[in-house]
């Protein structure tokens, strides 16, 4: 806090160094110039920017563990005696080793993919990289409020991901990406390489988790104290309550995961005994200790994709969102129920009485969702209902998040979980919820907020041809494993029997659709940045801030005038009555200069 | 978080001067004030360890059981009264912005939710089916399965000599001459215990059950095994 | 890289009459607020963080409370006592410390803070040298380091990891606070901190406050269950 900066910027005295009508974007000089800019900049849209390119390059990373997952799948990994000979499947990952090299193989590639995807993917997707970027503008404010740890998060976040990828060089790790004991505390020898890869991913989790507490602290005191005169808690887009609700979370919860992951560490390295029953202590306290983070962690991923939800179909269906106050305040619902509920995770490994009482709180979350999903569908009654590919995944969001939310409700009930605990279905359900909602959501919400973010359109037809191929191969991918799971299919295994070939088999050619359409998304961004034709600034008619009073894409200090909020975020009626023609496609035309002047 | 949480947030735009002076911001607690807390405080700190005298007088010279919660619940009355002084006072949050009070209430609130159900769990386990508990052997097996820790750093002191059997009659704590007849741990004790039977080498010392030992248990042992 | 603002900023004065707040906020009490309300953000994430250490012991202590009471025992209650009142003191130091700044008394301010650093260096001396050191040469240390011959119950090497491992995590956030200390004085030194600009010593303040309220429950805790 030592700086004294100018609390007059953009008029001129600033020292003359940046001229700050140019967008964010604009280089500052030669190629060096620009990336020490970039490395050191405490923009908060450069350091959305900054995490939306690491998540995506970690979200590859994690994907090609999947990929490789499917492939193993695709046949049994097992040894068959056929006509007196012995014939050895499915050992794609073994790379022509043992059949047991080939099943510890397959145990890394789900360790990487399920750590990748949760700690370096899912958790910091849409708050780091469009929460940042968003927020400030959504508010009105120039900046979040603290932009130097905004800045060293994204630094510790980068370190996070090091002492993950440093893990996968050492071999790899095969505990999961939940780090039970005992498979995270007395595996591998002592004074060897390997052994101190678990220490390595378990250190990546815990560092992740700073940049996860820095960006959540950030954001609840950017909302609290930096929305713009006039805007009032419910005059906030509800964008920014499900943000804040992750915050929230990100706040309370994630330091439990630290110490959990510093008690795991001191358990490995010293033997401590806490959670070593050779010790006298509790395997399952651990546990404990790992779902009362990693509970309310699945709300830090679903919350803010449940806010690009709303920001999209309201846009989409030129229609005031339905409940606004409801919306609002089920985001608070789910967070404060986040925090009770972790037990049902444990159902199979804890006391009767304990499960019996978390399976009874664990219907709760039933209902703030639902009001959720209800008020999203009641916005889309008589609303004038443009397709473009934002919507479509908003769309497809409502239905997997449908049929991924039902599904979590066998699975709270305990007598059934005890059935279908570690199956497939488990997989099935939380593959729903974590990528046919929040990745869904999150490539939504990045094609609608790409025109502000990099001031370019992108090409509707071919981002179209992705959606579907990303929403068909999704659901080839997974809905079999619901199938699967019911009928006994345990998770984690390479091998499994005859029975479930099929569903494996149609499983990994979804993947393979999965696959490209994401490149076919890459392809359209990639265009986009080259060669989109440039983007207005109010392209799909929003009346947000970010849409209503920023340039596209901003200009470095966000607004030219400190905004006054005169109208509510969804008042479509009031605000340019009949201004877009519903049926114009892709996008409307873009407000008119003095919509919004009343 | 509620509405009304944040009064001066969208308040009138003020002009970005030095000079705007909010007298709620910045309070300036009197120096008498803070002094008498620390005179509590300190007061507080000696009745926590003069209590915890005091109930092992109780226990152990009068010979009355006290139950096994009264010592963890004055040692955290006390320490809560101490933090709430510090968080009031030292802290400032009775004069602060009730919005850090309540930032501080939703971690208590997840703190209390997180230790509730964890005990709720592994103090119920063997609630309905006993055998659930079982293994929480006390030492536990051993790294290598071959005894408790505790039992294998005795054993190798004998082996090498250095195991003294008057020290590991005496203990660290002064408690007078004559009052040692109480069921206390050997540790309370500084003077050779009567009947001290030393553990069998190589076998984990007694268990001791929740049946014979009321003293200084806290909770209800749920590895008790009844 | 500093720029200083001609309308706003008084142009003589100390840095801290000077300052002005960063540019993304009001003025600077609007920065302080947020500021503040970040700190007590972080503070609920410390207090999280030894929630862990706290679950930890209560389970631990619930499963093996015998164990406990034996290695508790030997802990010596006068060092704990004796870091108690140190570290109640210094919480006091440094809320005369923020006083100060708020009254612009430079002096007492710099005082206040070499004290409070005096009293976190006596803590980590006396947790250092006469309760980890003796510790240490006797083999009472957390698990697969545990040699002390003497251990009346068998899971007493779990009662030394969840000691040491809380009071070393407190102990490094007293080292942590050294360091912040030192940083405050230097500062206070060039005169960066007057009634309008304190903000830091404020943070860090708060901070040590919660050192120092988590060792109000640990000393109970730890030193005397019986």
């Amino acid at each position: 806090m030592t700086t004294i900066t100018s609390p007059h910027a953009g008029h001129g005295d600033h020292g003359g160094h940046h001229d700050h009508d140019v967008s964010y974007l604009h280089p500052k000089g030669g190629i060096w110039t620009t990336i020490w800019d970039w490395a050191s900049t405490i923009d908060h849209k450069k350091i959305g920017v900054m995490y939306l390119v690491a998540i995506l390059f970690m979200f590859f990373l994690g994907g090609m563990a999947a990929i490789a997952v499917r492939l193993e799948l695709m046949e049994p990994t097992r040894e068959v005696t056929v006509a007196g000979k012995n014939v050895v499947t499915g050992q794609l990952l073994a790379f022509g080793q043992s059949l047991q090299k080939g099943n510890e193989n397959y145990n890394r590639m789900f360790t990487l993919h399920g750590a990748i995807m949760v700690f370096m993917v899912i958790v910091p997707s849409v708050p780091a990289s469009l929460g940042n970027f968003l927020l400030p503008l959504m508010l009105g404010a120039k900046d979040v409020a603290f932009p130097r740890l905004n800045l060293l998060s994204w630094y510790v976040y980068v370190l996070g991901s090091i002492f993950a990828v440093a893990a996968i060089i050492m071999g790899g790790v095969d505990t999961g990406w939940t780090f039970y004991t005992p498979y995270s505390t007395t595996t591998d020898v002592e004074g060897n390489m390997a052994y101190w890869r678990i220490v390595s991913m378990i250190l990546a989790a815990f560092i992740l988790g700073f940049s996860s507490i820095f960006t959540g602290l950030n954001f609840v005191v950017t909302v609290h104290k930096l929305r713009a005169p006039g805007m009032g808690w419910f005059d906030m887009p509800l964008f920014v309550w499900g943000i804040y609700g992750a915050a929230i979370i990100q706040v309370l919860a994630t330091p439990v995961i630290g110490i959990t992951l510093l008690l795991l560490i001191f358990e490995r390295l010293f033997r401590i005994g806490i959670f070593d029953p050779a010790m006298g202590g509790d395997p399952v306290l651990f546990q404990h200790f790992f779902w009362f983070y990693s509970h309310p962690v699945v709300y830090v991923m679903i919350l803010p994709g449940m806010a690009i939800i709303n920001e999209i179909i309201a846009v989409y269906s030129r229609k005031r969102i339905f409940g606004y106050r409801a919306v609002a305040f089920s985001t608070l619902a789910i967070a404060a129920i986040s925090f009770i509920v972790w037990g049902h995770h444990l159902f199979t490994s804890e006391g009767e009485v304990a499960a019996v009482v978390f399976s009874a709180i664990t219907f709760l979350v039933a209902i703030p969702s639902a009001i959720k999903v209800f008020n999203w569908i009641a916005t889309l009654y008589k609303g004038s209902i443009r397709l473009t590919t934002p919507m479509l995944y908003a769309l497809g969001f409502l239905f997997l998040f449908t049929i991924g939310g039902l599904t979590g409700l066998p699975l709270g009930t305990l007598s059934v979980d005890l059935h279908l605990h570690d199956s497939y279905f488990v997989v099935a359900h939380f593959h729903y919820v974590m990528m046919g909602s929040t990745i869904i959501a999150f490539i939504g919400g990045i094609h609608h907020w790409w025109p502000k973010m990099f001031g370019r359109m992108y090409n509707e037809f071919f981002a179209k041809i992705g959606f579907w191929l990303v929403f068909i191969g999704f659901n080839v991918t997974f809905f079999p494993q619901f199938m699967m799971g019911a009928h006994g299919m345990p998770r984690r295994y390479a091998s499994y029997t005859d029975e479930f070939l099929i569903y494996h088999q149609i499983s990994t050619i979804g993947s393979w659709v999965l696959l490209v359409g994401f490149l076919v998304h890459l392809f359209v961004f990639i265009h986009s940045l080259l060669a989109g034709r440039l983007a207005p600034p109010n392209p799909c008619g929003g009346l947000t801030l970010e849409w209503t009073d920023a340039a596209s894409p901003p200009i470095e200090h966000n607004f030219h005038h400190e905004p006054v909020v005169n109208h509510g975020p969804y008042d479509y009626d009031d605000v340019f009555p009949k201004q877009a023609d519903p049926k114009e496609f892709p996008m409307p035309a873009p407000l008119p200069a003095g919509a919004r002047a009343h | 978080m509620s509405s009304h949480a944040d009064p001066h947030a969208h308040a009138a735009d003020h002009p970005r001067t030095h000079g705007h002076w909010n007298p709620h911001t910045h309070v300036v607690v009197s120096a008498r004030t803070l002094t008498s807390v620390l005179v509590i405080l300190l007061v507080f700190t000696f009745l926590t360890v003069g209590a915890a005298k005091a109930e092992q007088f109780v226990m152990y010279t009068i010979g009355f059981p006290l139950p096994g919660w009264v010592n963890v619940a004055v040692a955290l009355s006390i320490a809560v009264v101490k933090a709430v002084l510090v968080a009031m006072f030292f802290m400032q949050l009775k004069y602060d912005n009730p919005m850090n009070s309540l930032v501080m209430i939703f971690c208590l609130m997840a703190l209390a939710s997180f230790l509730g159900f964890t005990m709720l769990d592994l103090g119920q386990r063997n609630s309905i089916y006993p055998f659930k508990s079982e293994y929480i052997v006390p030492g536990g097996t051993g790294i290598k399965g071959d005894g408790p820790i505790a039992t294998l750093a005795r054993q190798k002191a004998i082996q090498d000599g250095t195991y003294d059997p008057e020290h590991a009659a005496h203990a660290h704590k002064f408690i007078p001459p004559g009052q040692d007849d109480g069921p206390g741990s050997s540790a309370q004790r500084s003077r050779p215990l009567k009947g001290l039977t030393l553990p069998e080498l190589g076998a984990a010392p007694p268990a001791k059950h929740a049946e014979h030992s009321e003293h200084g248990k806290p909770e209800p042992a749920p590895a008790g095994g009844h | 890289m500093s720029t200083l603002h001609a309308d706003h900023a008084p142009s003589g004065g100390t840095y801290a009459d000077r300052y002005v707040a960063a540019a993304h906020f009001r003025d600077r009490d609007h920065e302080f607020e947020s500021v503040k309300m970040g700190v007590w953000l972080f503070l609920s994430t410390e207090i999280l963080l030894f929630a862990g250490m706290f679950v930890g012991y209560a389970i631990l202590r619930m499963l093996h409370p015998e164990a406990f009471i034996a290695g508790s025992g030997k802990l010596s209650t006068f060092w704990g006592l004796l870091n108690t009142v140190v570290l109640l003191i210094s919480s006091w130091t440094v809320a005369m410390a923020v006083r100060s700044a708020q009254l612009g008394k430079q002096g007492a301010l710099q005082f206040h803070l070499i004290v409070t650093n005096l009293c976190a260096t006596a803590f980590v001396v006396i947790k250092l040298v006469f309760e980890y050191y003796p510790k240490w040469q006797e083999g009472k240390l957390p698990g697969k380091w545990f040699s002390y011959p003497y251990a009346v119950d068998p899971s007493e090497p779990l009662w030394w990891g969840i000691y040491f491992g809380s009071t070393a995590i407190h102990a490094t956030h007293v080292i942590i606070g050294m360091g912040l200390l030192t940083w405050l004085l230097i500062r206070a030194r060039k005169g960066h901190f007057g009634p309008h600009h304190y903000t830091a010593v404020e943070g860090v303040g708060l901070y040590w406050h919660i050192v120092d309220m988590v060792w109000i429950f640990l000393f109970p805790l730890l030193y005397l269950i019986h």
